[in-house]
Formats: C-alpha cells, sequence, structure tokens
C-alpha cells in the first residue's frame, strides 16, 4: 500500500507539472489573446480591453494560480471563438475518441497475439518473416495515407463501412469507428508484435520451461501455459507508452475520417488560435496519460508477484 | 540503398523532374495519367510526378534538420546532466519526464498552435519534445563509460575535466546516439507528413508529401493517384531509414 500512495504522489505531482508546461508554453508564445480573437483591423483600445475581461494583462503566479484554481473546480475556461465552457465543449467530443482509441487497442491486441503466437513457434520460420514484414510496414506507412487507402479500397467499393463521419445512433458508430480503429490499430501492432516476441523467445529459454519441456510437453502448450503469462509483463508496460501514440493517432484518424472527436476539435482549435480549448485538450490528453500510465504499473504488479516484493 | 536514392532524389530532383512542379496548367486540371504526365496532374495542372520528386527536397532536409536541432539540445543537456550529476541531472531528469508524460506529438501540435506553423515552429516544436531521447540516452553511456580504466587513466595524467568529456567520454559514448538518430529522423519524416497532412506543417503550395495527400483526398474516388503516389514516397523513405536504423543497432550490440 505504501508504494500505492507514493506512485499516486507522483502522478499528482506529474499532472501539476502538466499545467506548468502548458501554461507557460501560452505564456512564452508572447501572443496576444485579445489581438489573436479581433483580428489587425480591430483598434488598440478594444484589443486592451478584451485582454483585461481575459484577465491575461494580470501579474503571471496570480494569472497561473487562477487556472490551476480553475482546473481543480473543473473550470478550463471559456472558448476564445465560441464562447462555450472549454469542459462542455470536450465532454461532448471526449467519448468519440475514448471510444476510437479502446478499439483501437482491442483490435491491435487481436492483431499481436495470434501473429506473434505463429511467429514464435517457429523463429525465422515463414509465419516469423511474415510478421516481420508486417511489422516493417506497421512501422514506415503513415497513418492518414492507411486511413485514405482503406476508404480507397473498403469503404467505398463495399459501402460495409462509411468513409467518413459519424451518426448517431450506437450501431451506426460502431461501424463508423471500425475503418479509424484498424488504422490506428495497425500503427500500434508492430511494436507490441516485437516486444512479446523477444519477451516469449526469452521465456522459452528458461528453466521453467525446461523442466515441462523435458517431461514432453508439446510446443504450443508449452508457449501458451508456461512462457506467456511470464511475457506479458513488458507488453502491459509497452500499452502505458502506446496510450500517447494512440492520442496523436487518433488526432490524425479523426481528421481522415471526419469524427467528431477531440482530435478533430484541436486542428479547428489550433487553426483559430482558440488556446483555452487547445490547451484543455492538451492537459486532458496529459493527464489520461498519466493516469493509463499510473494504472498500467499498478497492474504489472498484480501480474508479477516479483515487483511487488521488490517494493 | 533505399536512403542513398531518397537523398540523391533530394539533390539531383529538380534536374530530374520532368516539370515545373509549382507550374500551373489550369487548362490541363486533374489529367489522368499519360505519357507528358507520368502520374497526371493535380487540381491545379500542376505535374504530380515532379511535385513527388521534388517534395524529397524539403522533406529530408527539414526532417535531418529536426532531428540534428533535438540531438544538439539533448546531447548538451544529457552531457551535463551525467557528468556533473547531482542538482543539475536531478532537474534535467524530471522535465524529462514531464515532458514524456505528454503525448509527445499532442504537445508539437499545442506548441505549433502557438508558434504558428511553418519550419521555425517545426524544428523548435521538435527540438523541445525530441531532446529527452537524446539526453537519457547519453547520459546512461556517460554514466557507464567514464568508469572505465581510460578515463581514469586520463585523469591521473592531469587532464581537466571539459577536455576529458570532450576527447574521451563523447567519442567512447555517442554510438548508440547515432543509431537513435536515424531512427528519428524516420519518425521526424512520419510526423512531419501527418502535421503537414492536417495543415500544420509545411504550407502549401510547397511541394511537400502530407500536404499532397490531404490535397489529393478531396478527389480520391476518381484520382486515387494524387493520394497515392506521395504516400508511396513516405513510406518508401521511412523503410529505408529504418532498415538503416536497424542494422546500426545490430552492428551495436555485435
Amino acid at each position: 500500500m505504501k508504494g500505492f500512495a507514493k506512485k499516486t504522489g507522483q502522478a499528482v505531482l506529474l499532472m501539476l507539472g502538466c499545467t506548468l508546461l502548458v501554461f507557460a508554453i501560452q505564456v512564452l508564445s508572447g501572443r496576444d489573446p485579445g489581438r489573436a480573437i479581433l483580428g489587425t483591423q480591430a483598434t488598440q483600445t478594444a484589443v486592451d480591453a478584451l485582454n483585461h475581461r481575459l484577465g491575461v494583462d494580470q501579474p503571471l503566479l496570480g494569472q497561473y494560480l487562477d487556472f490551476v484554481a480553475g482546473l481543480a473546480r473543473g473550470d478550463l475556461g471559456l472558448s476564445f471563438y465560441s464562447g462555450a465552457p472549454v469542459t462542455e465543449i470536450l465532454a461532448g467530443r471526449a467519448p468519440v475518441t475514448a471510444s476510437l482509441i479502446v478499439l483501437s487497442f482491442v483490435i491491435s491486441l487481436v492483431i499481436t497475439f495470434p501473429t506473434t503466437l505463429l511467429a514464435v513457434r517457429n523463429p525465422g520460420g515463414p509465419a516469423d518473416v511474415i510478421s516481420r514484414g508486417f511489422v516493417l510496414a506497421g512501422t514506415v506507412i503513415p497513418s492518414f495515407w492507411l486511413g485514405i487507402l482503406l476508404i480507397l479500397v473498403i469503404a467505398l467499393p463495399t459501402g460495409l463501412f462509411p468513409a467518413g463521419g459519424y451518426p448517431d445512433d450506437p450501431s451506426g458508430q460502431l461501424r463508423a469507428l471500425v475503418l479509424p480503429a484498424i488504422t490506428v490499430a495497425v500503427g500500434l501492432a508492430p511494436v507490441q508484435i516485437r516486444t512479446l516476441r523477444s519477451a516469449w523467445l526469452r521465456a522459452m529459454r528458461s528453466p521453467y520451461v525446461e523442466a515441462p519441456r523435458s517431461r514432453g510437453v508439446g510446443t504450443t502448450r508449452l508457449l501458451i501455459s508456461h512462457a506467456l503469462p511470464n511475457s506479458l509483463n513488458p507488453l502491459v508496460s509497452l500499452l502505458a507508452v502506446q496510450a500517447g501514440w494512440a492520442a496523436f493517432g487518433a488526432v490524425i484518424v479523426e481528421n481522415t475520417f471526419r469524427l467528431p472527436g477531440i482530435g478533430q476539435g484541436l486542428i479547428v482549435d489550433a487553426s483559430h488560435s482558440d488556446f483555452p480549448l487547445v490547451n484543455g485538450t492538451t492537459l486532458l490528453l496529459a493527464f489520461v496519460v498519466v493516469l493509463v500510465s499510473s494504472a498500467a504499473d499498478g497492474l504489472a504488479r498484480l501480474l508479477d508477484p516479483r515487483l511487488r516484493s521488490a517494493q | 540503398m533505399i536512403v542513398g536514392l531518397f537523398a540523391l532524389l533530394a539533390v539531383v530532383g529538380p534536374v530530374i523532374a520532368p516539370m515545373d512542379p509549382m507550374g500551373q496548367d489550369l487548362a490541363g486540371r486533374l489529367a489522368q495519367p499519360s505519357a507528358s504526365h507520368l502520374l497526371g496532374t493535380d487540381a491545379f495542372g500542376r505535374d504530380v510526378l515532379s511535385r513527388v520528386l521534388v517534395a524529397a527536397r524539403i522533406d529530408l532536409p527539414v526532417c535531418i534538420a529536426a532531428a540534428l536541432v533535438s540531438a544538439l539540445v539533448g546531447l548538451v543537456l544529457g552531457a551535463a546532466g551525467g557528468y556533473l550529476g547531482g542538482v543539475v541531472d536531478a532537474f534535467l531528469m524530471r522535465l524529462g519526464d514531464l515532458v514524456m508524460a505528454f503525448p509527445t506529438y499532442v504537445l508539437v501540435i499545442a506548441l505549433i498552435a502557438v508558434i504558428g506553423p511553418g519550419v521555425p515552429a517545426i524544428l523548435v516544436s521538435f527540438a523541445l519534445v525530441g531532446w529527452v531521447s537524446y539526453a537519457r540516452l547519453l547520459r546512461e553511456e556517460i554514466r557507464r563509460v567514464r568508469r572505465e580504466d581510460y578515463i581514469t587513466a586520463a585523469y591521473l595524467a592531469g587532464i581537466g575535466r571539459p577536455t576529458v568529456l570532450v576527447r574521451h567520454v563523447l567519442p567512447n559514448a555517442i554510438r548508440p546516439v547515432l543509431a537513435y538518430f536515424v531512427m528519428d529522423v524516420m519518425f521526424a519524416i512520419l510526423t512531419l507528413a501527418a502535421l503537414s497532412y492536417l495543415g500544420l506543417g509545411i504550407q502549401p503550395p510547397s511541394p511537400e508529401w502530407g500536404t499532397m495527400v490531404a490535397e489529393g483526398q478531396t478527389f480520391l474516388q476518381t484520382h486515387w493517384w494524387l493520394t497515392a503516389a506521395p504516400g508511396a514516397m513516405i513510406a518508401g523513405l521511412g523503410l529505408g531509414l529504418l532498415l538503416v536504423g536497424e542494422s546500426l543497432e545490430r552492428r551495436l550490440k555485435a
């Protein structure tokens, strides 16, 4: 439990650090929010008045404390562009992105496990070579391009999945998420396969696998019941790191498939210089990543008793 | 091999490009691939083949520059942390944790949103995000190398600390950094293309692969090659860099 309290404390500190970083970016940019909103035609008096109303002419420390205090109350300020509360806008967009990311991870694992199993059954064999080819391709193919190719070869000719947009009914939403999720998953799976493959092969050379092997247990059985449970830990840690990549993947793919999530929103907001929204989105994603990696850390401890006793 | 080909392309691209990549021919818009335009023309009647070839001139140098800036910042900070240790080191490493806690490229987007798109913004934001990996890598290497006997020998010979660092520690610690650098250029290529695709990277009308994919997407149903050609270039260059990076890593281990 002591380890848990320490981890929680670290996560909170890290999140506070994130707020500082986001705030620093905003200040260091030296941009004039009033000018950004009103445009170059506005008079200096109007710009000053707006800046005063937004509070950006106050001392920096006060601004930062206001920002953090607002955050604690769940208040991220108002959008420069639409005037609506940032938290409300983000709450409308987040479910789309969250479903997309979860579905992407599910699909990537569905790709990873069977592919890696076939590859490690016979290292250097045909299945291993094919999976390596997939790893190379998945690493270098840009996700936005893959998304477009999927639209071209699946969505348009078959009409099975929509080429873009997000309907209101749940089953339509699921269908709208399939192709984007596959796109993100193909970017995630290669590193998962590499990580799992090397951990799995290492486990196969260990004494606790040698022992049942000498008793005559078959390869597939050895792989799944003896070696696999001990190879999962690196994969779990990797998934935590990948949460951040998946977030970036989602940002790109949402734009390709016109999904109304925080990624598509982020690009629009960025082009409007709508800093409260951009910062709110960045913070939201950063918080989620910190929480996910803390959770993965806890999960790794549950999976491996050695880590528990080490603390 | 592939990388060499692309590097060559970046140098001679404009010479072998059959047409002016910026030259518009509004009468010949969206032409099918033909003998005069091997990959057809885009919405402004610009020759796609020429644009795809010349784009190597923008993507490759910008990405190498981006990786170089990250590497320089990271190496200086990593050397400082690894060598001085103590408070400096602890501070730099915590700062690194902080940057890494962010979904890296979301931070890049946030930075570009604030700085405004363009090459300087790309270099600055890539460096702000990318230095951490270099710093950590070099720091570990320095901590390993400095315990070696030849470093002690250098000290005993009466050589000053800065000289030992630059002349004796760095050369022995730099090899893994080199392998990572090639990988970093590859990631930079993919990221730059993605950012340009989103409209936050290289701005049109400059020929850039990500931008071209975005422009071609509008005409996907009728003119798929407008999108396919630049995407294939990104994947091809990425693959070349990936293979070089992997073979460098393997050689290090051997």
